[in-house]
């Protein structure tokens, strides 16, 4: 088998509050094969951009990471100097964000903040080409003047070109993409997945893409990672997963969306709520919504195994 | 044919912007909601379907226009007999956090279009106390704050509000775009049962098109301030005639799409400050752009079975759905 691109074990990624320790990550486990798209998805707070910043090495205090291991290209991470994580950050891994409008800098030109990416990690030779360049392969018409702008001169979706444009600037061989097309409108956002798709063809990425909906990890995802309350409880082929949900709770998501197929079917959605993440119950975090909790689930802590071929699930009552 | 409740005439909102060039929000819209039914409003952010909304129930100033309530032009009426007609006509905030006061309690929340309706202080109480149940809430939790409840939970904190005054029209602006989509659904159920029980009109307005699906029985589709689309909501599924909704239907993600056609616009939106002249879509149109006729504005235009269509090339759908 060929080396992964990334190897997440374990990771437990705690917050110590004023109301306790909060397991916004608490023993996630995920591989990501170079060159493979992989969607993580779950609903809010369920530690999806908690994962996202604890492997780009950006978790701030109060948060920790207390145990685990990221291996990138078979090198922890977690073990490297903020000197050398810098190196790689940006420039081998790189990150886009939801919200285009708060993550560029609102006084400083377009052109600098991409060529900024390429100063630090391949030198200043050329960086103002290079950057116009990447604005063209993002899709941006007459970049050159572009360079010359400021964020607020943009559009929404320009602004998130400019984004991918400074992620990808480095040529990066994983690519973290967390909510990136959440707020744009879905025109928008068909022009961005399509502009992502293409390049990552062209330029062989593995993605790790973030996203709370289901219908564009279907169409854009190779695989697939639910999360819920700070663990992964399913991992598989999209196709797979979405069809056959193993897992209770992807169950109870998928049944819970309106589907444009069948629209008078009618929509179940899960009862209760998310639990609190620092007051989290002892056993399986989804026993008090789950339809098939019983008194096992209350007492041992499921973890994920192989349930069917290529599909890991977590819970205890899936044979 | 039924009398429409509420009926849309020709409503136009505009925003100065200290220049020539007013924001124009809404340009021009008519649209009648008939009683029991839910009409689906969709667009992109920016097309004015939130000012539109508020028009709608005098939260905001119209430019010119009209707006018939029941038969009754609601922007000739008195403060005091506005006052009367709003116990009719409510509306559904997007932001849970936002459009709750976080020093009231759910009680006083609850309580106050009631209180403005004159209902009697002590029967208030008790009248909160038997509507909470309705939305899925605890009767205990009256005495309660906004920060002491989910996102979910306070939607329906609102939706309670709404219904309060007994209203017969609401105006659910975006009610489960900031909901996670497990709480989403019961949010979207709760609305369909609270229809049903009380025989409420909807005007539902969201930009995601599946929820849109799920819960309407016609859809306008607006862009730019002008609707171009009207039908019911099935016609508008199978067969879309306007290159726009043809457009935000085949950008919709959808669970079993891979490999299917879509259609990616170029280009990005024009600025309402700024509409391009003739048909509004005509800068990111996919077929005819360059057509001279479409330097001329289209005008809505039935083409039978309540289907309308603001398009001077509507052309047949390809099933973009099923394809």
């Amino acid at each position: 088998m060929k080396q992964p691109l990334l190897e997440v074990k374990n990771l437990r990624t705690h917050f110590l509050t004023d109301a306790g320790v909060a397991k916004a990550v608490d023993g996630v486990d995920l591989t990501i094969a170079p060159g493979e798209v992989m969607g993580l998805v779950g609903e809010s707070g369920c530690g999806k951009s908690v994962t996202a910043l604890s492997i780009m090495g950006l978790i701030q205090p109060p948060g920790q990471i207390v145990d685990g291991q990221i291996l990138f290209q078979g090198e922890d991470l977690l073990g490297l100097a903020e000197r050398e994580m810098q190196k790689l950050r940006g420039g081998q891994i790189a990150m886009i964000f939801q919200d285009p409008l708060t993550t560029l800098n609102p006084v400083i030109r377009v052109g600098e903040q991409i060529t900024e990416a390429i100063a630090i990690h391949q030198g200043k030779e050329n960086m103002w080409e290079k950057a116009v360049q990447m604005l063209e392969l993002v899709g941006i018409p007459s970049p050159k003047q572009r360079m010359m702008e400021y964020p607020h001169q943009l559009s929404g979706g320009m602004r998130q070109r400019v984004m991918i444009a400074i992620a990808l600037s480095c040529h990066p061989s994983l690519l973290i993409a967390d909510e990136p097309t959440t707020a744009l409108d879905v025109t928008i956002q068909a022009q961005i997945l399509d502009l992502i798709a293409g390049l990552q063809q062209e330029l062989d990425m593995g993605i790790l893409f973030i996203t709370h909906d289901l219908g564009v990890v279907a169409e854009f995802c190779d695989r697939i990672a639910v999360m819920y309350a700070g663990k992964v409880v399913e991992v598989g082929d999209v196709k797979q997963v979405l069809t056959h949900p193993l897992h209770p709770y992807t169950r109870g998501l998928l049944r819970s969306i309106p589907r444009l197929q069948e629209p008078r079917h009618r929509i179940e959605p899960i009862e209760g709520l998310v639990p609190e993440l620092h007051m989290l119950p002892p056993g399986c975090s989804f026993q008090d919504r789950c339809p098939l909790a019983d008194k096992r689930c209350t007492r041992w802590e499921p973890s994920l195994r192989e349930a069917a071929p290529d599909r890991l699930v977590s819970c205890l009552m899936i044979p | 044919m039924y009398t429409p409740l509420v009926e849309i005439e020709d409503l136009k909102v505009y925003y100065p912007n200290g220049k020539n060039n007013p924001v124009r929000a809404v340009d021009g819209v008519s649209l009648d909601i008939y009683p029991g039914e839910t009409l689906g409003l969709v667009g992109e952010s920016g097309c004015g379907k939130s000012t539109l909304a508020r028009a709608i129930l005098r939260l905001c100033e119209s430019t010119a226009g009209e707006v018939l309530f029941d038969g009754e032009n609601i922007f000739n009426l008195s403060p005091q007999e506005m006052k009367d007609m709003r116990r009719e006509m409510q509306i559904v905030f997007q932001d849970p956090y936002a459009s709750l006061n976080p020093r009231r309690t759910v009680g006083q929340i609850i309580g106050l279009p009631m209180a403005l309706q004159g209902v009697p202080r002590k029967e208030i109480r008790e009248r909160v106390q038997t509507l909470l149940p309705k939305v899925g809430l605890q009767e205990t939790h009256i005495d309660r704050y906004p920060h002491q409840f989910s996102g979910g939970q306070r939607q329906r904190i609102g939706i309670a509000r709404a219904l309060a005054a007994g209203p017969r029209f609401i105006v659910a602006d975006e009610p489960v775009s900031s909901l996670d989509v497990s709480i989403r659904a019961q949010i979207i159920n709760l609305l369909q049962e609270l229809q049903q029980e009380m025989g409420l009109t909807y005007l539902f307005i969201t930009h995601d098109l599946s929820v849109v699906n799920y819960v309407s029985d016609r859809i306008a589709v607006m862009c730019l301030g002008k609707i171009v689309e009207l039908a019911s909501t099935t016609a508008i599924f199978a067969s879309p005639r306007h290159p726009y909704t043809q457009a935000l239907l085949s950008a919709i993600p959808r669970l079993d799409g891979r490999h299917r056609r879509r259609i990616i616009l170029r280009g990005s939106v024009p600025s309402p400050m700024d509409p391009p002249p003739g048909c509004r879509f005509r800068t990111r149109c996919f077929h005819r752009a360059k057509d001279d006729a479409c330097l001329e504005e289209p005008p809505l235009m039935a083409i039978g079975d309540g289907h309308y269509v603001a398009c001077h090339y509507a052309v047949p759908s390809r099933q973009w759905i099923s394809a």
